[in-house]
């Protein structure tokens, strides 16, 4: 074995004690397979501010712009951080029904009102989807999206 | 069983072979995103992104075999994102000076290890440059990654890994030079 190698080996067994993945991390992960949706249309993000460039942002509250399209169906979101909680207000084209935000372990249903809004506050950030689940008996998640 | 018949296990539902793919890779992803210095927070969130995506898009996964390369380059893009909507905007590849301005993680205590030698070893690797010391804990990974996955998650060809890799260890060999002459 080279020096080299003997110096890489020492560098991961400290990594292995001060700085491994948490448990719960693992637990997530694991739990991710479950978060499967089979069949189910997937509406793409084609937008998002924070990731545009020049867009101006407050230093303690953020409001991100993110925006999700099927062939069918749309969803413009506004994202708006309080510390590690955040509050989604959206609108929906091309479909009414009710929508589940999916965040960390939790989810909460709310209707999508007449005119396509639809208001959810005090979630936890992180990875979230949407599904949407429309009066017709169509259903559309949305990708992915660490807010 | 090899990563191809656990992703095939998997994308059928199999949470067994899901489970072992999550053990023999989480530590590569976490290690990624610890390499581009974010938070533990920041950290367990590109973990779980980068799961979430291959749950998302089993059925387009096309070269099973490569799916650590797949895993760290999904990794580094989701930690090229954070660290941009995070308003930190500068271009944290590629740039061959090591000026940090980034937000570092909060060190890690040291004073979890007993051995006097790997505390010593484990300061003098934050005072390396921010490319060297993001290669370096990327293949403290376990199990220890290919230079092929190791290249996906730094996005520099597989040819340059073994001798910047060494360069890097030089580097660490000299700062713990310089400090054992010191004390």
């Amino acid at each position: 074995m080279t020096e080299d190698d003997d110096v890489m080996d020492r560098l991961r067994h400290i990594a292995t004690e001060v700085d491994p993945p948490p448990a719960d991390v693992v637990d997530n992960a694991r739990a991710a397979l479950s978060m499967r949706r089979i069949d189910e249309e997937i509406a793409t993000l084609l937008l998002d501010s924070a990731l545009e460039t020049g867009v101006v942002r407050g230093s303690t509250q953020d409001v991100r712009l993110l925006s999700f399209e099927t062939s069918s169906v749309s969803v413009e979101l506004q994202a708006e951080v309080t510390g590690d909680r955040m509050s989604l207000r959206g609108l929906v084209t091309g479909a009414g029904g009710d929508v589940t935000i999916e965040a960390a372990d939790q989810r909460r249903t709310v209707p999508v009102d007449a005119e396509g809004w639809f208001t959810a506050r005090d979630l936890p950030r992180g990875p979230t989807r949407l599904r949407l689940r429309a009066n017709d008996g169509r259903a559309v998640t949305t990708s992915w999206t660490l807010l | 069983m090899d990563t191809e018949a656990l992703l095939a296990a998997a994308t059928a539902g199999d949470q067994t072979a899901w489970n072992a793919l999550v053990d023999r890779y989480t530590s590569l992803i976490w290690s990624i995103a610890r390499g581009f210095r974010l938070s533990s927070t920041d950290a367990a969130d590109v973990v779980q992104m980068t799961w979430l995506r291959l749950v998302e898009k089993f059925d387009r996964i096309v070269e099973p075999e490569r799916l650590a390369g797949w895993l760290s380059t999904t990794a580094r893009r989701e930690c090229l994102q954070l660290i941009r909507r995070a308003g930190r905007t500068r271009e944290v590849l590629g740039v061959e000076h090591d000026v940090d301005v980034t937000d570092p993680a909060p060190p890690v205590d040291d004073r979890l290890l007993r051995d006097e030698r790997d505390a010593a070893l484990w300061r003098v690797f934050a005072g390396l440059g921010e490319r060297c010391q993001r290669l370096l804990r990327i293949l403290m990974a376990t199990p220890p990654p290919g230079y092929g996955e190791v290249a996906d998650a730094v996005d520099m060809p597989i040819g340059s890994i073994g001798p910047t890799r060494q360069r890097c260890l030089n580097q660490l060999r000299d700062l713990m030079l310089a400090e054992q002459g010191q004390s």
